[in-house]
């Protein structure tokens, strides 16, 4: 848990270690592109067997971060350890990762198994030992009737298959993936996330994992790092994550969240409460924020709804007076837009059954929520 | 009246003068060398029969293939080299290989010929330059003689080799040496296994491009031979317009076109030609 105690502000980072074996350490690493900086003094340090998942938008440095951790780029600064030695400088194919290419990056001219048996031909490992490895790996992948097959016959989705095969066949000591199911259709995604996730527990092997995709990233990982314009921006387990977000950024990346500013805010152990326009609301805070300016985050999942302030007003619970603005069918539920007195909009969703339901436009709504669900945020 | 056809038909119009070029400027020529083989001097097939036996033509034909050979490795070796540094190297580089690569395009066989001549004779350019820097004490002997043949013909053929070996290289996805060298595989081993076996279709095609190309070629050897390396196509000169020996002559002609040909079936069968020119 993180204490309340200092933690520097330009490192917004609480290393939530599930278990304190730290395979390799990034420390400090800061890459250049000429004036500018794509990566920005990160830390993080790889825990042995966990799927680690590097998460941002496009141009935020995950896979700037990956190429270094690959030994495709060298960091401007920082440097990279393992087991207490630095390998900062170690040229790629001195490292044993195995890697996994947007793209897959096959070699057209060898067939399947040739291009899985490819980095045991090169650690010159027997013939007998080598086809044993590659026909377990195609098992594993589920391709063994494809062992003979060149690369560009196959479908994405086996493409893919057999790059995960050719990068895990040596043992390697860490496996890195750069966004593997971007180039797949919706429905194969699914199915390849949840065989990688099997083939991560059969192997133990460490999985670092680049993508800009959300729910693939919440799905699979043990722990995520969201990247933000180069920076660390939180490095947490997923469910931590998406409740307990340290900033905007983060609130905002994982999903919808309410953003209310709360104004001449006071702290009371992990509790603050401040003035949301005119009402007193009470939020969870487990960090020390240096300033004042804060907000509450509550997620629109988490969001109650009553038709009078008498069910809405409980002890434990934020109320908050609000006016129906617009009503969304969604199917399986209704997305419901409401407005505060002074204008400021939230957003929830409640099912088709609910008696908010029936509400029509402007008509007066409660909303309510556990104290402990708010979380306070820097703004 | 064009308008009025349907439009497939339009394009075929546009189409048209090729064929009708090909078929007025080649094919009838080309069955009129055929007629001369098989009825100069007289009606059969005596020419085909001399070629089978006589071995002064089988010299000068295996001379022709092995000087082709040798070109052709070379041109090869060279520009695959250029080519692999065109892909390595910065822009501006790369304009200068190209400028490399163009200029010569732009001077006439003949001009680049008597070049060569000027440059390689015993007291030309380069043997002046050698004796000068004291790393030879008499000229070297680099004109009439297969040295400087090949030498000039391997200067002429380097862009046709360059320009498909390129393409062929250019195809190669770089994530794909990217993922050999995170494999475990050294820079060399890369090169070797990865590298190499992707270009194989083009340095097959630029071979057999260069080859077909040097087994007609006339002016060099003529020239840069001073007689003593006659090839195939100096040789039927030689028989059509000094000895008139008119059916022998297209009888090697014939011979010729067909070797090219399966030739470049061979090219068309092995390596895509599209990717070649893409």
């Amino acid at each position: 848990m993180n204490s309340l105690s200092q933690s520097p502000t330009h490192e917004p980072v609480c290393d939530t270690a599930l278990h304190d074996d730290v395979q390799i350490s990034i420390q400090g690493i800061q890459k250049r592109y000429g004036r500018v900086l794509a990566l920005d003094d990160i830390f993080i340090d790889v825990q042995r067997g966990e799927f680690l998942t590097l998460l941002g938008p496009s141009g935020s440095g995950k896979t700037t971060l990956l190429m270094i951790l690959a030994g495709f780029s060298i960091p401007s600064a920082g440097r990279l350890t393992s087991a207490g030695k630095d390998f900062t400088q170690r040229p790629a194919e001195k490292r044993n990762f195995g890697m996994v290419f947007q793209g897959y990056a096959l070699f057209p001219h060898m067939s399947v198994a040739e291009n899985i048996a490819f980095p045991l031909r090169i650690r010159g490992v027997t013939a007998a030992r080598r086809r044993q490895r590659v026909e377990h790996m195609l098992e594993t992948v589920g391709l063994s009737e494809h062992a003979h097959k060149k690369p560009h016959t196959l479908s994405g989705g086996q493409q893919q298959r057999v790059a995960l095969a050719r990068a895990l066949v040596f043992e390697p000591e860490m496996l890195l993936l750069d966004e593997p199911f971007s180039a797949l259709d919706k429905n194969l995604r699914g199915q390849l996330q949840e065989e990688m996730k099997r083939i991560h527990q059969e192997m133990g092997t460490t999985f670092v994992f680049v993508t800009h995709d959300q729910s693939e990233a919440l799905a699979l990982s043990s722990r995520i790092a969201i990247f933000n314009q180069g920076r660390l921006a939180q490095l947490d387990t997923p469910e931590r994550l998406y409740t307990r977000p340290h900033d905007r950024f983060v609130a905002e990346f994982l999903g919808r969240m309410n953003l209310l500013p709360l104004s001449q805010p006071e702290r009371s152990g992990q509790r603050v409460s401040g003035l949301f326009e005119d009402t007193l609301l009470t939020a969870t805070n487990l960090r020390h924020i240096p300033h004042n300016n804060l907000m509450l985050g509550v997620r629109p999942e988490q969001l109650n709804i009553a038709l009078s302030y008498n069910e809405a007003a409980r002890e434990g619970f934020n109320c908050l007076a609000t006016t129906l603005k617009e009503r969304t069918y969604q199917g399986h539920s209704l997305d419901l837009t409401l407005t505060t007195p002074q204008g400021h909009i939230l957003t929830t969703s409640v099912t088709n059954a609910h008696p908010a339901a029936q509400a029509r436009k402007g008509s007066p709504l409660w909303l309510y929520w556990p104290v402990d669900d708010g979380i306070v945020i820097e703004a | 009246m064009i308008t009025r056809l349907p439009e497939r038909w339009q394009y075929r119009l546009l189409l048209w003068p090729l064929p009708v070029l090909l078929l007025l400027c080649y094919v009838v020529p080309f069955a009129g060398i055929v007629t001369w083989s098989v009825t100069l001097p007289e009606l059969g097939v005596d020419n085909y029969a001399r070629l089978a036996n006589d071995p002064s033509i089988h010299a000068v034909l295996w001379r022709t293939l092995y000087l082709c050979t040798i070109v052709g490795v070379c041109a090869l070796l060279l520009a695959f080299l250029m080519a692999y540094c065109w892909l390595y190297s910065s822009s501006r580089w790369q304009r200068w290989v190209e400028l490399c690569i163009f200029l010569p395009f732009f001077i006439s066989v003949l001009v680049r010929t008597f070049g060569w001549l000027v440059a390689l004779r015993n007291n030309g350019l380069v043997n002046s330059w050698l004796q000068e820097l004291g790393l030879i004490d008499s000229p070297l002997a680099l004109t009439r003689n297969t040295l400087g043949v090949i030498i000039a013909m391997v200067h002429f053929m380097v862009p046709f080799a360059f320009f498909p070996l390129l393409s062929s290289m250019r195809q190669i996805d770089d994530r794909v040496l990217l993922a050999a060298r995170g494999l475990g595989a050294s820079r060399l081993r890369v090169f070797i296994s990865i590298f190499l076996p992707q270009t194989l279709p083009g340095l097959l095609g630029a071979f057999i491009m260069v080859f077909v190309f040097c087994l007609g070629f006339f002016i060099i050897p003529a020239i840069l031979g001073g007689g003593s390396t006659l090839m195939a196509a100096e040789y039927v000169f030689l028989q059509m317009f000094q000895t008139y020996n008119w059916g022998i002559g297209a009888a090697l002609c014939v011979l010729m076109l067909v070797l090219v040909s399966g030739l470049v079936w061979l090219l068309m069968r092995f390596s895509r030609v599209e990717r070649l020119v893409g």
